[in-house]
């Protein structure tokens, strides 16, 4: 049972976040499009979904945050209010808390101690809006929501006398008032603390607990709950029980103005109209007249309300005609108008048909599933690549060690015929573990709206391809840097609004941020039409800096000079962000998106903008490598850095200042031994051939002299731990079919120690 | 002292305080029948009040202070068919 209880909470948890995404989602498009009725709709029924949820858990100030962002709602919803970008605001701040609040209720187990500080705070700014609105709030017909809740659990007899207090027109101010066990021992009595409350209309007393007399009762352990209506001004009672502040719970309330009878103010009105009417004296010989056309008004209007039939309407007009008295429809009508005991207790579900099918569309064959499971399968599957990948060895084995060819050529095609079923295992497993690129986009949305709004340069943010693809993992770990990305584009890539007009550009800026597919792997990028980025001042700095020399800064061509701001050390202190646009943190960005086993590129242009290009595998989980052989082992170097393979001879190499360099298509290419950075015993005689592969690194196109190239492999790359952490030159190990292990290089790091 | 016990009636005169509440329930405990007169009673101590909402006497009188009235007849109201007999 207890298993039943966690699983219902981590749906909750799921769903909660779900609507909260989404909810947010609406608002930010809400705010572009306010007349959006079908926006509206769903932005509230997300709201109330989560209402509905939150109530089954002891998160009291979380459903009364999303209670009063749905008060607020519903009266959006019904063209009272219009969504503007200050609320708009404060219902992202709403959503924002009760994001951490979920948060806060999965690791805790229940809410912060603020929470219920937190949750006023945030309900008062919600409730200013709606309290606000020129418009009267709309006649609820289940009564006033706040209420609702707040009633719980009275005796019919109080909920009818608060009913009455609610009623009386005017604002009022509830009070829910559960003195702490121990209170008496602080001299506090808070029946006098009631008693005495200013404005107070109604007051109801009962036990937290069952009072059972006997020897075990303890007069002195508080176990009342006073909750009192008053019609005395927030701060009155504010002031009155400020002593007890931490125990009460206050709220203010506009009630309905008068208690109608029909949820539809259009429908009242004309009920109003035709009492009027009937009221009004006429001529003796127009009353039958009058009888017979109010009855026919009462007997289109009342059945639709819902508040009498049409039999009842003609035996009153009968009943009218033969005394000769409007008496009778008088009474009808006055029936109809008169205060309609409101069903209080009304759960909020059953009162709006929209929370109906609230749970409907998720049914479409869509399954949620623990990602602890995929990512077992996803193991499983990889496994599978490696005990296949041992065939080809067996293979040769029986070839060369048991010297049967065909035997082999048996387990060539065998191999063959696992090779096409594994490899469709892990295109399917992959397939589940595809999330659209648009779940982390969409979150953007709100960041870039903030951000525009923060540094006062208005935008357009175009986002493209959120329907592509890729990896659960990869598209998680693409949410910081695309972060930093968005905010340096917003921040210092875009110029100020009059910058922008003096340079003939459009006031509003634009940053655009794009997804598309590539062979096998995703490219993504962010793209602002700024400044640029200031290449002379990048050569300066780097300079500066110590990065370069200045002739190396110098001889650099742009591109080059671009890639110094994707340095560690080029951007620590003040930058020069300010001044030329770009370099906050990028190599920050750089080796985060290396890690994700990416690329990232830049592309910039004087006055036109800069693109930042991120390019990244559609899975990460297995990785194709290249083997190379170093001083008798193998080593792996990630495939999408390989840009050729080449046997140099001796003669081929220029050896200047530095190292050895190549000349491939008239560039000239530094060679590095890759035993020397590795620490590995030198080279016993130098080859007449080197092995060089060309690989194409943050700085630039490197050689690596190895000693002899393998075949390309795909493996499951495991973390390394214990000692081996903390070996950046290692990015992982992997499993090969054999039963061997392969060191899997960073060649990034690996270029970083001296070589 | 506000409650004065005669027998096995207690009267609670003026306002009960605090410390009340327990001599009320010691009485309430050791008495056969015990029957509380609320009616020169102004004022209950929360205490108080707990201890009649739990052991709900039977009341000889129900306060002539309209506002402590209001407050006490829904909650003991139902000792309603003591009161007569007391009376």
């Amino acid at each position: 049972m207890s298993e039943g209880g966690s699983s219902l909470k981590e749906q909750f948890l799921i769903e909660g976040r779900d609507l909260v995404e989404s909810a947010g989602e609406c608002l930010l498009r809400l705010e572009k499009e306010p007349d959006d009725s079908a926006l509206v709709a769903s932005l509230f029924r997300a709201v109330h979904t989560l209402k509905g949820n939150s109530g089954l858990f002891p998160v009291p100030p979380l459903t009364r945050v999303v209670h009063a962002a749905e008060d607020v709602l519903d009266e959006v919803r019904a063209g009272n209010l219009t969504l503007d970008s200050e609320m708009a605001d404060v219902l992202l701040d709403a959503l924002d808390q009760v994001s951490a609040w979920l948060d806060a209720f999965d690791r805790l187990d229940h809410l912060p101690d603020e929470a219920d500080e937190v949750a006023s705070g945030l309900a008062a700014r919600l409730a200013v809006f709606r309290f606000d609105a020129d418009a009267p709030p709309e006649p609820g017909d289940s009564g006033p929501d706040l209420a609702a809740d707040w009633l719980d659990g009275l005796p019919a007899g109080d909920l009818a006398a608060a009913e009455t207090a609610l009623r009386t027109g005017g604002p009022v101010v509830l009070i829910d008032y559960t003195p702490d066990s121990g209170c008496f021992f602080r001299g506090e009595d808070p029946l006098r603390f009631m008693l005495t409350l200013p404005g107070r209309v109604w007051l109801a007393v009962t036990a937290t607990q069952p009072l059972l007399p006997g020897p075990d009762f303890d007069p002195y352990q508080a176990a009342l709950r006073f909750r009192a209506i008053s019609t005395a001004s927030l701060s009155e009672v504010q002031t009155h029980l400020a002593y007890v502040a931490a125990q009460v719970a206050i709220g203010a309330q506009t009630p309905p103005p008068a208690a109608p009878s029909t949820a539809d103010p259009v429908l009242r009105a004309l009920l109003e109209a035709t009492a009027e009417a009937l009221a009004c004296p006429g001529p003796a010989e127009a009353f039958a007249g009058r009888m017979a056309s109010t009855a026919t008004v009462l007997s289109a209007l009342l059945p639709q309300a819902g508040l009498g039939a049409e039999a009842a309407v003609m035996a009153a007009r009968d009943q009218a005609l033969a005394a000769g008295q409007a008496t009778a429809l008088q009474d009808l009508l006055a029936a109809a108008l008169a205060p309609k005991p409101a069903p209080v207790a009304a759960s909020p579900a059953a009162a709006d048909p929209a929370a109906a099918p609230k749970a409907a569309p998720r049914r479409q064959g869509v399954l949620k599933v623990d990602q602890a499971r995929i990512d077992m399968l996803m193991k499983l599957a990889g496994e599978l690549i490696v005990a296949k990948n041992g065939l080809p060895f067996l293979a040769n084995r029986a070839e060369e060690v048991f010297g049967s060819r065909a035997m082999a050529r048996e387990i060539r095609a065998q191999f063959d015929v696992f090779n096409r079923i594994v490899d469709e295992l892990q295109t399917a497993v992959m397939q589940v573990r595809m999330v659209p690129l648009g779940s982390v986009f969409d979150r953007f949305r709100r960041l870039v709206r903030d951000l525009s709004r923060q540094v006062d340069k208005p935008l357009v943010f175009v986002v493209e391809g959120e329907e592509t693809e890729a990896d659960k993992n990869i598209v998680e770990d693409l949410g910081e840097p695309l972060i930093h990305l968005i905010r340096n584009a917003v921040d210092h890539g875009l110029e100020t609004p009059a910058e922008r007009r003096a340079a003939g550009k459009p006031a509003e800026g634009q940053v655009r941020l794009s997804a598309r597919l590539a062979e096998d792997k995703v490219v993504i990028e962010v793209a602002d039409d700024g400044r640029g980025v200031d290449v002379a001042r990048v050569r300066a700095k780097a300079v500066e800096r110590g990065l370069i020399s200045a002739d190396e800064a110098a001889q650099m061509p742009d591109e080059a000079a671009l890639r110094l701001i994707l340095r560690a050390g080029f951007s620590t202190a003040e930058t020069i962000s300010n001044l030329s646009g770009r370099g906050v943190g990028m190599d920050v960005v750089a080796t985060m998106v290396e890690r994700s086993g990416g690329t990232l590129s830049l592309r910039s242009q004087p006055g036109r903008g800069t693109t930042v290009t991120i390019t990244l595998p559609l899975s990460m989980t297995v990785r194709r490598l290249m083997m190379v052989e170093l001083d008798g082992s193998q080593y792996g170097v990630p495939l999408e850095m390989v840009l050729e393979t080449a046997r140099i001879p001796q003669d081929q190499l220029h050896r200047h200042l530095g190292p050895p360099q190549i000349v491939r298509r008239d560039r000239l290419i530094p060679l590095c031994d890759l035993r020397r950075p590795l620490r590995l015993a030198p080279r016993p005689q130098e080859p007449a051939e080197l092995s060089v592969l060309i690989v194409a690194t943050a700085q630039g196109e490197v050689g690596l002299i190895v000693d002899a190239f393998r075949s390309g492999t795909e493996v499951i790359p495991q973390p390394l731990d214990g000692p081996l952490a903390g070996l950046a030159c290692l990015s992982g190990a992997a499993l090969l079919g054999d039963g061997s292990i392969l060191m899997i290089l960073d060649l990034e790091e690996v270029l970083k120690c001296p070589w | 002292m506000p409650l004065v016990i005669d027998g096995s009636l207690a009267r609670i005169e003026g306002a009960a305080r605090v410390d009340e509440a327990e001599t009320l329930v010691s009485f309430l405990e050791t008495t056969a029948d015990p029957v509380v007169d609320l009616g020169p009673t102004n004022h209950l101590h929360t205490a108080v009040l707990q201890v009649l909402m739990a052991y709900r006497p039977a009341l000889a009188t129900l306060p002539e202070d309209p506002v402590l009235l209001a407050l006490l007849r829904p909650l003991l109201g139902e000792a309603g068919p003591e009161l007569n007999r007391a009376a």
